[in-house]
C-alpha cells in the first residue's frame, strides 16, 4: 500500500515538477517549500517521493523554455539555451527537447549510483566528528558557498553572514535567552524556515520579474515552431551517451559542494565538452546537440550529489536540498550516521523512489512534451498573482499563523533586493541553516576547552577543514575571472 | 557562562563582520560605478518605472496577509488576485474587456481551488 501511495505521489510530483520547471518565474525550491506541510499528513516515503520527483523533473523541464523560447525555465537550464535555442530556431526544437530529456535521465542515473554507494560511508565519517569538527565543517561549507557562488566573494560573504545573523533570532541555544525577538513569541523558535524559503525564492523571484516588466512583455512567448516531432535516431543518442555519462559524473561531484548547484555543473561540463570536441568546436553555440546533452546531463547529475552531504552531515548541496533538510527534520529524521543506522530501509526506499521518479520523468516527459510547451503561453498577469497568493497561503499553512505570511513577504523583499544587488541567495539560505550548527558547536567547544580556541587546531580533522576554508578564500580571491568586490 | 560562551558574542561578531563587509562593498569601485549609472537621468526612467508594479504587488500582499483572518478567504483572495492581474495587465498594455473577464473568472476559480486545497488551515483561521 505504501509503495502504491509512493508511486501515485511520484506521478503527481513529476507532473508538478515539469510544470514548475517549464514556466519561468516558478522555482523548484519555492514549490517544494510550499509542499513541505504535506509531510505532516503523509507517510515519510511518499512525501519524500513527491518532493524528489518535483526536484528531478523541474531540473529537466527548465530546458523546455530554454530551448523553445530562449528563456531558461530554471537557472540550471541557462547553459542549455546556448545550443538548444539555435536548434529550435532551425525547426529542430523537438529533437533538442528529446535529447535534453534523455540526458537528464542519464545524469540522474549516474548520481543515483553515487547516492546509493557513497552516502553511507561518508556518513560513517561523522562518527569521528565532535563539536570542533562540526564547527569547522559548517564554516567550510559556508566559505565554499560564499567563495564560489556568484561573481563576487564579498557579496557571497555578505549573503552568508546575513544568513548567520538572521539565524541568531530566537532563543539562545545554550542559555535559552531570547535574542532579537522584539517581544514576538512567534520568533522564539527562530525565523520560521519554510516561510523564509518561500519568500526569498518564490516571492522574491516574482517581485524581481515584475520590476523588469515592460509594456510589450506580455505577448505570447511561444512564437517559434517546435518543428515536426521526430525522434532522433538511436545511433545519434548512442553517440551522445559518453557525454551524458561524463555530465552525470561532473554533476554529482559539483552537487556535493555546497552552494554550486545545477547552473555551475551545466556550464562546467558544457565548457569541458566544447574544449574537448575539437573537430566540432565551431558548432557549439549554433545548435550542436552535444551542447544540449552536456548541460542537461550535468544539471540533473546534481540531484543525487546534493543529497549526499545533506544526508551525511546535514549540510545541503544546493537550495532545494536546503529545503529538503527542513522536511527531513519535520519527519523526525536527523542527518548523520544515525539516520543510516536507524532508518536504513526508509532511506534506501527514498533513494529508490528517486530512481522511479527519474523513469517517470522520462516517460511523462516524452508523452506530454507538446502539452508542456503550450504551458509556456500562460500570460504573466495570470501567473504571477497565482504564485504570489500560493506563496503567502503556503507560508501561513506551515504553522497556521498569519505572522508567517508577513515573514514570507519580508523575505520576498529581501530576496528581491538580493537579486537586484546580485548577492547570491543560496549563501543566505546556507547561513540560516548552518548558523545554529556553527554557534552551538563553537560554544560547546569553548566550554569543553575552558575557553581556549586552540581546540579547533588541536583536532586534526577540524584543522584540516579550517585550512581548507582559508585555501578556498585565498583561491577565490586570486582567480583572474573574479573581481574581489 | 564565560567570556566566549555568552549569548551576545556570536551575534555581535557576525554583526561587526557584516557591517565591515557592507562598508567594503559600498566603497568598492563597482558600487561607485553603479551609483553613477543609476543617478544618470537617462537611466533613471526604467529604474523608477520598474518600481510601481513591484511596490503595488507587495502592498497588496501585505494587505492580504493582514486582513486574511478578518474577511472570508474566497472573496478576499479573488479580489486581491483580480487586482494584481489587472495591475499587471494595465502595465503591460493588454487590458481590455476579454482580459478583465478572464482574470475575473480565473480569480474566482483559483480562490475556490486554493480554499479546497488548504481547507484544513482555514478551519483554524476562520
Amino acid at each position: 500500500m505504501l509503495v502504491f501511495e509512493a508511486f501515485i505521489f511520484i506521478i503527481i510530483g513529476t507532473f508538478i515538477g515539469i510544470t514548475v520547471g517549464a514556466l519561468p518565474g516558478l522555482t523548484a525550491t519555492s514549490t517544494i517549500a510550499l509542499l513541505i506541510p504535506i509531510t505532516f499528513y503523509v507517510d515519510t516515503i511518499p512525501a519524500f517521493a513527491l518532493l524528489l520527483a518535483i526536484y528531478n523533473a523541474a531540473l529537466m523541464a527548465g530546458s523546455y523554455a530554454s530551448i523553445i523560447v530562449g528563456v531558461p525555465g530554471t537557472p540550471a537550464a541557462t547553459a542549455t539555451r546556448l545550443d538548444g535555442y539555435p536548434m529550435a530556431l532551425r525547426g529542430k526544437g523537438s529533437e533538442a527537447l528529446i535529447i535534453a530529456t534523455i540526458s537528464s535521465f542519464v545524469g540522474t542515473c549516474v548520481s543515483l549510483i553515487f547516492l546509493f554507494t557513497i552516502s553511507e560511508p561518508l556518513a560513517r565519517l561523522s562518527l569521528f566528528f565532535n563539536s570542533p569538527e562540526y564547527f569547522s565543517l559548517a564554516l567550510l561549507g559556508l566559505v565554499i558557498c560564499s567563495g564560489v557562488s556568484g561573481a563576487s566573494v564579498v557579496k557571497g560573504l555578505i549573503g552568508a553572514f546575513l544568513g548567520l545573523f538572521l539565524a541568531t533570532v530566537g532563543l539562545d541555544p545554550v542559555g535559552g535567552i531570547p535574542r532579537f525577538t522584539f517581544g514576538f513569541f512567534e520568533l522564539f523558535e527562530g525565523i520560521p524556515y519554510i516561510p523564509a524559503m518561500i519568500g526569498i525564492f518564490g516571492l522574491g523571484e516574482v517581485l524581481a520579474n515584475l520590476s523588469s516588466l515592460s509594456k510589450d512583455n506580455n505577448i505570447s512567448i511561444t512564437k517559434k515552431p517546435m518543428g515536426r516531432f521526430i525522434f532522433p535516431k538511436w545511433q545519434k543518442i548512442a553517440s551522445l551517451l559518453p557525454i551524458m555519462l561524463r555530465g552525470g559524473l561532473i554533476g554529482t561531484f559539483v552537487g556535493m559542494v555546497p552552494g554550486l548547484g545545477g547552473n555551475v555543473a551545466a556550464f562546467l561540463h558544457y565548457g569541458l565538452t566544447k574544449n574537448t570536441s575539437k573537430k566540432e568546436n565551431t558548432g557549439f553555440g549554433e545548435g550542436n546537440p552535444k551542447g544540449v546533452a552536456a548541460s542537461e546531463s550535468a544539471n540533473n547529475g546534481v540531484t543525487g550529489g546534493a543529497l549526499v552531504p545533506m544526508l551525511a552531515f546535514g549540510i545541503p548541496g544546493d537550495s532545494v536540498t536546503a529545503v529538503l533538510l527542513g522536511a527531513l527534520r519535520i519527519a523526525g529524521l536527523q542527518a548523520g550516521y544515525k539516520l543510516f543506522e536507524e532508518h536504513k530501509t526508509t532511506l534506501y526506499m527514498i533513494f529508490s523512489s528517486l530512481g522511479v521518479a527519474n523513469l517517470m520523468m522520462l516517460v511523462l516527459g516524452f508523452i506530454f512534451i507538446r502539452a508542456y510547451v503550450k504551458l509556456l503561453n500562460t500570460p504573466k498577469h495570470l501567473l504571477y498573482p497565482l504564485i504570489g497568493i500560493l506563496c503567502l497561503v503556503g507560508s501561513i499553512s506551515v504553522r497556521g499563523i498569519i505572522f508567517d505570511g508577513v515573514i514570507a513577504l519580508l523575505f520576498g523583499l529581501l530576496g528581491w533586493t538580493m537579486l537586484k544587488l546580485k548577492i547570491p541567495r543560496v549563501t543566505l539560505v546556507l547561513g540560516l541553516i548552518l548558523g545554529p550548527m556553527l554557534e552551538e558547536n563553537f560554544r560547546r567547544s569553548m566550554l569543553i576547552s575552558q575557553h581556549s580556541p586552540m581546540i579547533f587546531l588541536e583536532h586534526p580533522i577540524s584543522l584540516a577543514f579550517l585550512l581548507a576554508s582559508v585555501t578556498v578564500i585565498v583561491l577565490s580571491l586570486k582567480l583572474k575571472s573574479r573581481t574581489p568586490l | 557562562m564565560g567570556k566566549t560562551t555568552g549569548p551576545g558574542l556570536f551575534p555581535a561578531f557576525i554583526g561587526i563582520v557584516l557591517l565591515g563587509l557592507g562598508i567594503t562593498l559600498l566603497l568598492s569601485k563597482e558600487t561607485k560605478e553603479q551609483l553613477t549609472h543609476v543617478w544618470k537621468y537617462a537611466n533613471r526612467k526604467p529604474l523608477v518605472r520598474g518600481f510601481p508594479p513591484s511596490v503595488f504587488f507587495s502592498s497588496l500582499c501585505l494587505l492580504y496577509v493582514l486582513v486574511l483572518s478578518h474577511i472570508h478567504f474566497i472573496p478576499l483572495t479573488a479580489s486581491v488576485y483580480f487586482a494584481m492581474a489587472v495591475m499587471i495587465a494595465v502595465f503591460t498594455n493588454i487590458s481590455n474587456r476579454k482580459v478583465l473577464a478572464i482574470s475575473g473568472i480565473t480569480a474566482l476559480g483559483i480562490s475556490i481551488g486554493i480554499y479546497l486545497l488548504f481547507h484544513m488551515v482555514f478551519k483554524v483561521l476562520m
